[in-house]
């Protein structure tokens, strides 16, 4: 204890205070002040590397002009029976892939400025402050037009997600929600916790639940509430029996029809879980039964054509997976919406002179 | 029925059925089970909104099973002439690493149960002859509220204390160390020696805005009958600590030895010098232990690991000696069962349960006593 005392050192300080500024302030609830809004040094959380190896941004004030960010989000309060969502930002970094698909005819690395702006500061033990730091770093990215591709963290997050960037969309926006469950309760454990984020997102008022559509909802798990506040507040549900026996063109279809109605923008939340748990064994509240790799690819392409305001990944759950597979088509299903934003001329640049599609990948019509 | 092509209206999806379905379906057997389970769990801390939640949780995810197998008291209305109670606090919000403590009480009531007795024969107890034992279940949690989980956690181990019952509590992460002494310390009618087996000196004020499980002595030692100066931490040390914590430990004068105290001294001398201070001016002591202060080796499943710790038979000696001076309680921590490997972790805490309680039955401090046990080699 005597020689902690004698200790010297001003090297910790130094970079302490340029991190603080790299960062930016964080969120008024913060008490402790010397806390950023962005991750930035300390201990907890800092991530391992960046989606795909694109730059890191560590000064947040210059952020601006990029075509994507990608943002950790590694929150798991939230979760009602496992957690382990808060090493999901790293997991999805950590796995490799590339940034082209031969069937798109897309190389992202060409077609988008990409940033990682490594991990929002959680308060892993107080859901509400982390909920201000969560909506704040939202508003931060989408007050500079930044397409914000959003690594949970477990799906509480998905309310603060679209509270932080309401303000900046001049007009309502849908919520496109894939999910085995329909995460719209008031709240559970005295808490807004993972099965609450759709509650309160469509509380916001250019967030209307008339614009909310959930795909792949069903099996032994959940409330009936949510039931009855979907009921209330007629929201669109399709369920897995209704994919299988409408097929995902159909289910794509009526989707962005119902999402875009009198809208905006549409923003996706795609809970890893919507998969079935052979795919997606590592998140917390698996059930059998839900979508498989190739749907999920398709219908994500399909959603993504329109164009989206951002996207957000949410309950990958790393120590309850095998061999980073669930982080692994998780990485996937992102660089999937990204790459179909590019080739419907949504987001980049679209590359020019490619031959004829034999089929599909072209944008649909305008709904009416 | 639409056709291939047309495109599908509101109407055609089960999902549109399953919303309207919903409003008939009856549910009145589950609005009575509600309702038993509600006055078995006691109302919760004043702090909880929604007063539907109880403060020991009678509702959804309940433990399968009980600590050692032992009775379950499913009505807390009832609890009272027990010698011991297990209280499982599954709360990990306070970890600021790997999360997963919250499956630490089940952890420990299934090993305990399923392998394992109540007798030692080198101790010659046993337990089921000596010791009224029971499992209270788990404290209702609120994971994402770290004071209100403390709020409950508090009164929860009131409740068990007032009514004299030895409490054992199951974590969870280490921030339940402080609420525990919280919980307890009205009842003791003088000071409390607390006992702290760690890597960690988990005595800084706060991290990431919140009393995490790097700040339970503070608090602990802010409670007037609970001084620092008889605080004893065993097995602090390698690259793990806080600055910050250390100076707190040096400022409130308490004590600390590190594992290279431990190789030097011997476990006895270690034994004796804890015992002067912790008993000192004091009333009664108090057991907290962090499964991390042995080496990762022993307890692999666990949170923050630390390689140099204890070896088990030195923490299990070391145990035993203070069982046997008589305790008040104790608390086994940051068990993690996604990180544990063939329950080993789980096992070591359960065991030295056991063991403290079996010192304390041998010491005659707790329970009843077989006499006529033959003189003792050592």
């Amino acid at each position: 204890m005597e020689a902690e005392r004698a200790l010297q050192g001003t090297k910790g300080k130094e970079r302490m205070e340029a991190q603080r500024l790299f960062g930016l302030p964080a969120a008024e609830t913060v008490r402790d002040r010397n806390m950023t809004l962005f991750s930035r040094g300390g201990w907890y959380m800092s991530p391992q590397g960046t989606f795909g190896g694109v730059d890191f941004l560590e000064d947040m004030r210059q952020l601006g002009g990029q075509d994507v960010a990608f943002v950790g989000a590694p929150y798991d309060g939230a979760t009602t029976f496992r957690p382990g969502t808060r090493f999901g930002p790293d997991a999805l970094r950590r796995v490799g892939a590339s940034w082209y698909n031969p069937g798109f005819g897309v190389d992202l690395m060409q077609s988008l400025s990409m940033v990682d702006v490594g991990n929002i500061q959680v308060i892993p033990s107080n859901l509400e402050k982390s909920f201000d730091q969560i909506a704040a770093a939202m508003a931060y990215i989408a007050e500079r037009e930044v397409f914000p591709v959003v690594l949970g963290g477990d799906h509480a997050i998905g309310y603060p997600d679209v509270r932080g960037i309401a303000p900046y969309i001049d007009g309502n926006i849908g919520i496109i929600h894939f999910d085995r469950h329909a995460d719209i309760s008031e709240g559970s454990l005295d808490e807004r916790m993972h099965g609450s984020p759709f509650f309160h997102a469509t509380n916001i008022p250019n967030a209307p639940p008339a614009n909310l559509v959930q795909i792949g909802i069903g099996g032994w798990s959940g409330p009936q509430e949510w039931f009855k506040t979907s009921r209330e507040r007629q929201t669109t549900m399709m369920t897995m029996d209704d994919i299988d026996r409408y097929g995902v063109d159909r289910i794509v279809e009526y989707a962005l029809e119902v999402a875009w109605r009198n809208a905006k923008a549409v923003w996706v939340s795609f809970d890893i879980d919507s998969l079935d748990p052979a795919f997606a064994p590592g998140t917390g509240t698996p059930v059998a039964g839900g979508l498989l790799p190739r749907e999920a690819f398709q219908l994500v392409r399909g959603i993504a054509r329109e164009g989206l305001i951002g996207m957000e990944l949410v309950e990958v759950s790393p120590p309850y997976d095998q061999a980073d597979r669930t982080a692994m088509l998780g990485a996937h299903l992102i660089r999937d919406c990204l790459g179909a934003l590019v080739a419907a001329g949504k987001l980049g640049t679209q590359p020019e002179g490619l031959p004829e599609r034999p089929y599909g990948q072209a944008p649909a019509p305008q709904p009416d | 029925m639409s056709d291939g092509n047309e495109r599908l209206r509101s109407e055609e999806l089960q999902g549109s059925w399953a919303m309207e379905a919903q409003e008939l379906l009856d549910g009145t057997k589950g609005k009575e089970r509600e309702e038993a389970r509600r006055a078995f769990g006691l109302e919760a801390a004043e702090t909880i909104r929604d007063r539907t939640l109880t403060l020991f949780n009678r509702g959804r995810r309940m433990p399968a099973g009980t600590f050692s197998g032992v009775d379950f008291v499913e009505d807390m209305r009832e609890l009272g002439n027990q010698d011991v109670a297990f209280i499982g606090a599954p709360y990990d919000g306070g970890t600021t690493f790997r999360p997963g403590t919250r499956f630490g009480p089940s952890a420990m009531r299934r090993i305990s149960s399923s392998t394992g007795s109540r007798f030692n024969p080198g101790m010659g107890v046993d337990l089921t002859e000596s010791l009224d034992m029971v499992d209270v279940g788990d404290v209702l949690i609120i994971p994402s509220n770290l004071e209100k989980s403390f709020d409950q956690i508090a009164m929860a181990v009131s409740y068990v204390a007032e009514r004299e019952i030895f409490p054992v509590v199951l974590g969870g992460d280490h921030a339940i160390g402080y609420p525990d002494v919280r919980g307890l310390a009205p009842y003791i009618d003088g000071n409390i020696g607390i006992i702290h087996f760690d890597r960690h000196s988990d005595i800084s004020e706060k991290s990431m805005d919140e009393r995490m499980h790097g700040s339970p002595f503070f608090h602990a030692t802010n409670i007037p009958n609970a001084p620092p100066a008889n605080l004893v931490q065993i097995g602090i040390g390698g690259w793990s600590g806080s600055r910050d914590g250390l100076k707190i430990a040096r400022d409130r004068e308490a004590t600390v030895i590190t594992v290279d105290d431990i190789d030097r001294y011997g476990v006895d001398r270690i034994i004796e010098y804890a015992l002067e201070i912790v008993w000192r001016n004091a009333k009664a002591v108090w057991i907290s232990f962090d499964i991390d202060v042995t080496d990762p080796a022993f307890a692999p499943g666990t949170g923050t690991p630390v390689p140099g710790g204890l070896l088990p038979r030195e923490l299990l000696k070391m145990m035993r000696a203070f069982g046997a001076e008589g305790l008040a309680g104790m608390e086994v921590v940051e068990v993690s069962p996604p990180y544990d490997q063939s329950d080993i972790t789980a096992l070591l805490g359960a065991q030295a349960i056991l063991e403290v309680l079996g010192a304390m039955v041998a010491g005659g401090k707790l329970g009843r006593r077989v006499d006529d046990l033959p003189e003792r080699p050592y």
